[in-house]
């Protein structure tokens, strides 16, 4: 997985950043750019190179005009990972395994983008421990990717929305493009609230689910299962009712997971077959323009 | 499909044979014993500790057969013989322990002094007697002895008091019985049992070879040495008993066994299978995560 | 009556195991992130308990079977035809005597020689192959009263005590006294439950003295025992009984004993045998007699239960692996 060629998708941001160090993103800073802002007086811009001809002639105080562009400018991506138990679950591959893909595939595209790219893991705590600052460069996501496979989480329970709230603190302001990579096993009641401190940045979330766990097994009718970190279980007799009600269940899930990220205009990214990077950058495509 | 239901499978076929499994008939060895009581008056001296009493020795004798009867394997023959003064009358011919269990106990507990006929012991020619008796009861049958080797009236030294044995190919053991200290010897016992007086110095035959005052036949020990030399003549195991339950381990030895065809029940194999395969099915070990 | 004992009681130490389904469930539920949107489902709990308890069941039921779980012999009360009869053995030295009968055939005297012992022997164990229902007790008798068994129908048993009689050979003495009071005291404390004879086998008489015969009376009459005297022929110059009575200057022990017995007040009948067929008339004749309603009790074997218990397990261990066959040990 990880030495066959790299993954690559495209993403890019709606609005303009305010990030002025060169990159590939629209920013709010004048320089070097191909996006026309306006014109100034080559007085006050004296860079002949600009010099817009046929604006100064048709400008009535006959000043020279300059044209005063935008420049590209890079950003900072920040993925906050969901190491927890929950994630190591999966039939052919487990979900941790997935998002590792994702940062490998993250890293070599915001590497070509020249963004920087931090990781944030957490479990039940912020796993500051794993956690990597954002750095610039194409291997970045695979040392990120292999952090997070190594890790071992903290305790056998589920994820905690309190270490993930620490966890969007701490990009907060700093990222322009916040992935939140988890399988959302957790309560949602405070997520809208805690992902407030992101207000300007552009938060994905990925939603990274195992088909085992959403589509009812139909080789066998007896399933006993226990909640993973809790002594809590299940014992399901497979009949047909039941098969749907636990896809009902799933898409009720799906739906509470969607409107909590709909207040925030954006739909979260589903993944329940592998990382596939193209449909990632269809995602950016289809709902960023 | 292979997985730990395979344990359970296991045993269902386990149990399955278990079921249908029919005796099978194997060689065993079995005992064939002709158990022979001395029951002259010196038996009845209370000088064997069992616990924290004393009881009589033919009481200890009894107490050791039935602790045969009891370990003798199905097949395995017991016959009851009473011994006083130099005749041995055969109570019972051996039968099968297992059939017979209840009517050979019943009778066991029958035996008592009161079935004394004369008042004279002379072991050597019992032994002969008892031998003798085994010998024509088929060549399968070994002999117990139960005896102090109280001789009344007492041999001269050196003499044995025992006929030949040569001719007679029987093996078995004697069992000595008794104390090492000499007690009075009972004479008298009312209806209750209680003793109600003691062999004098004066009414019993004292050695004729030995000085005057050094013969106390009046009193009785475990006369280990007498039958030790007994045992060798006679070519006997001479055990010189202390517990109820030494007899048990002496004589199921193999060479006082002989082989027999007898169907032994072996569902007790497969049925311990089963039941290891269901409780390696079953073993709690570390949660799986 | 019949009370459950264990062979190998130790064995049901490893009962506990039976808990080990039970405890297991950690090990035996797959992990999973996620059982919230788990529809809940009582057919699936109900299984879930079944699963285990038909486990533990199982495991329990081998334990217990492997124990080896047995009733104790228990005893069902029967109503046959019969009697209870205590058989009284002369085993003094003079039954190991052999009969002599000089029979003439084609001029040549032919000395028949059977021990009177081995007589008494075969026709008793005719008794016993013949009426096999009937309780019997038998009790040896020289100087002193020899109890061998104890009223039983282990006629197995039985015949190995007529068997040793005939090993070896007896003390001198008799005293038929003390054997008769043996003989009788084989019916006190016991329950009436059919007719009763006290079977007496010997080859001479007895002087009796005042007491013992008074006792002897007593006893018979408050046992209600009937009384079969089968005198074995010395030889040919032995009283014959059928003339005593009216002739009372015979004063042999054996006619003397023959007249108390006949003065006893009970039934009472004397066979002369001297030979096998003699013998066996003699107790065909008491087998006739005795043949009132007899309540006895038929001796059941201990049942062994481990064979059900293991079939019980079968059939649970089925089910088990029925239920295995379709559940989920893995989600992969």
């Amino acid at each position: 997985m990880m030495n066959t060629a790299t993954a690559e998708f495209v993403y890019r941001l709606p609005g303009n950043t305010s990030s002025s160090r060169p990159g590939a993103h629209r920013s709010n800073s004048r320089g070097a750019g191909m996006n026309f802002v306006s014109h100034a007086k080559l007085i006050d811009q004296p860079d002949p190179r600009r010099l817009d001809l046929r604006a100064s002639v048709s400008n009535i105080q006959k000043d020279w005009l300059v044209r005063v562009n935008k420049q590209r400018a890079s950003i900072t991506v920040s993925a906050i990972v969901d190491v927890s138990q929950s994630m190591r679950f999966g039939a052919d591959q487990n979900k941790l395994q997935v998002a590792a893909e994702f940062l490998e595939a993250l890293g070599f595209s915001a590497g070509g983008l020249g963004d920087s790219v931090s990781l944030v893991p957490f479990d039940s705590v912020k796993r500051d421990d794993l956690s990597m600052p954002a750095r610039f460069g194409r291997g970045t996501g695979q040392t990120m990717a292999e952090v997070v496979l190594s890790s071992k989480p903290i305790s056998p329970a589920s994820a905690n929305i309190d270490a993930l709230s620490r966890c969007i603190e701490s990009v907060a302001g700093k990222s322009a493009l916040v992935f939140i990579v988890s399988d959302f096993h957790w309560p949602l009641a405070d997520l809208a609230r805690i992902l407030e401190p992101l207000a300007g940045s552009l938060v994905v979330p990925l939603v990274i689910w195992d088909r085992t766990e959403i589509k009812p097994p139909d080789s066998k009718r007896l399933l006993s299962v226990r909640q993973m970190g809790s002594k809590h279980s299940r014992h399901l007799w497979l009949t047909p009712t039941v098969r749907q009600q636990w896809e009902a269940n799933v898409e009720k899930r799906r739906q509470a997971i969607a409107d909590v990220f709909a207040a925030r205009d954006v739909k979260p990214f589903w993944i329940s077959n592998g990382f596939d990077p193209e449909s990632l950058s269809r995602y950016f495509m289809e709902t960023r323009v | 499909m292979l997985n730990k239901n395979i344990w359970i499978l296991l045993s269902l076929i386990a149990l399955l044979v278990c079921v249908f499994l029919k005796p099978i008939v194997m060689a065993r060895p079995v005992y064939d014993f002709q158990i022979t009581f001395d029951i002259s008056q010196s038996m009845k001296v209370e000088d064997h500790v069992a616990g924290d009493q004393l009881i009589s020795r033919l009481a200890a004798s009894k107490a050791a057969a039935l602790d045969l009867l009891q370990h003798l394997p199905c097949g395995s023959r017991v016959g009851w013989s009473v011994f006083t003064r130099r005749r041995v009358v055969t109570l019972t011919s051996p039968v099968e322990v297992c059939d017979h269990y209840a009517g050979l106990a019943s009778s066991l507990s029958n035996i008592s002094s009161r079935m004394r006929w004369a008042n004279a012991s002379g072991v050597g020619k019992g032994l002969h007697q008892s031998i003798r008796a085994a010998d024509g009861m088929g060549e399968t049958t070994r002999i117990v002895f139960f005896t102090d080797g109280q001789e009344a009236p007492p041999l001269r030294s050196g003499d044995r008091g025992m006929p030949k044995t040569d001719r007679y190919p029987v093996s078995g053991v004697i069992v000595g019985v008794g104390g090492l200290n000499p007690v009075r010897i009972p004479k008298t016992v009312d209806e209750n049992g209680q003793i109600t007086s003691y062999w004098q110095a004066s009414e019993v035959v004292q050695k004729p070879d030995a000085p005057a005052g050094q013969s106390n036949e009046e009193l009785s020990s475990r006369q280990d040495v007498h039958l030790s030399k007994l045992g060798r003549l006679a070519e006997l195991i001479y055990l010189p008993m202390d517990s109820a339950n030494q007899l048990a381990d002496a004589a199921m030895v193999s060479s006082l066994a002989h082989q027999k065809r007898v169907p032994v029940d072996l569902r007790w194999i497969p049925a311990c299978l089963a039941l290891l395969f269901l409780c390696l099915r079953f073993l709690p070990g570390r949660a799986r995560e | 009556m019949s009370a459950l004992g264990f062979h190998m009681p130790w064995l049901l130490l490893l009962l506990p195991l039976a808990l080990l389904p039970l405890i297991s469930g950690k090990r035996d539920e797959i992990p999973f992130p996620w059982t919230d949107w788990l529809p809940a489902d009582v057919s699936g709990q109900r299984l879930h308990w079944l699963w285990q308890g038909l486990a533990a069941l199982t495991i329990g039921l081998l334990v217990i079977a492997l124990a080896g779980p047995q009733s104790s012999e228990s005893l069902t009360e029967r109503i046959g035809r019969g009697a209870e009869i205590s058989i009284l053995l002369d085993r003094s030295a003079s039954m190991d005597g052999e009969v002599k009968r000089p029979i003439l055939r084609d001029y040549q005297s032919i000395q028949v020689q059977e021990t009177k012992n081995g007589l008494a022997r075969q026709a008793l164990s005719w008794l016993l192959s013949q009426r096999p229902e009937n309780r019997y007790a038998l009790t040896l008798f020289s100087v002193v009263p020899m109890r061998i068994v104890d009223f039983t129908d282990d006629t197995g048993f039985l015949q190995a005590g007529l068997d040793a009689s005939g090993i070896g050979r007896g003390p001198k003495e008799t005293n038929m006294g003390l054997a008769l009071l043996a003989a009788i005291k084989a019916f006190d404390q016991r329950p009436y439950t059919g007719s009763r004879a006290v079977l007496l086998v010997s080859d001479g008489g007895a002087k009796l003295d005042e007491e013992t015969r008074i006792k002897i009376k007593e006893g018979m009459q408050r046992n209600q025992i009937s009384l079969y005297f089968i005198y074995v022929q010395s030889g040919i110059n032995t009283p014959n009984f059928d003339l005593v009575g009216t002739d009372t200057s015979s004063n042999t022990e054996e006619v003397e004993l023959h007249l108390f017995f006949k003065n006893l007040g009970i039934k009472y009948q004397v066979f002369q045998a001297d030979d096998v067929a003699s013998m066996g008339e003699a107790v065909a004749t008491i087998d006739s007699q005795e043949n009132l309603p007899l309540t006895y009790y038929e001796k059941n074997a201990g049942i062994d239960y481990s064979r059900v218990l293991f079939i019980l397990a079968l059939i649970t261990s089925a089910a088990l692996a029925l239920i295995a066959a379709v559940r989920m040990e893995t989600l992969k």
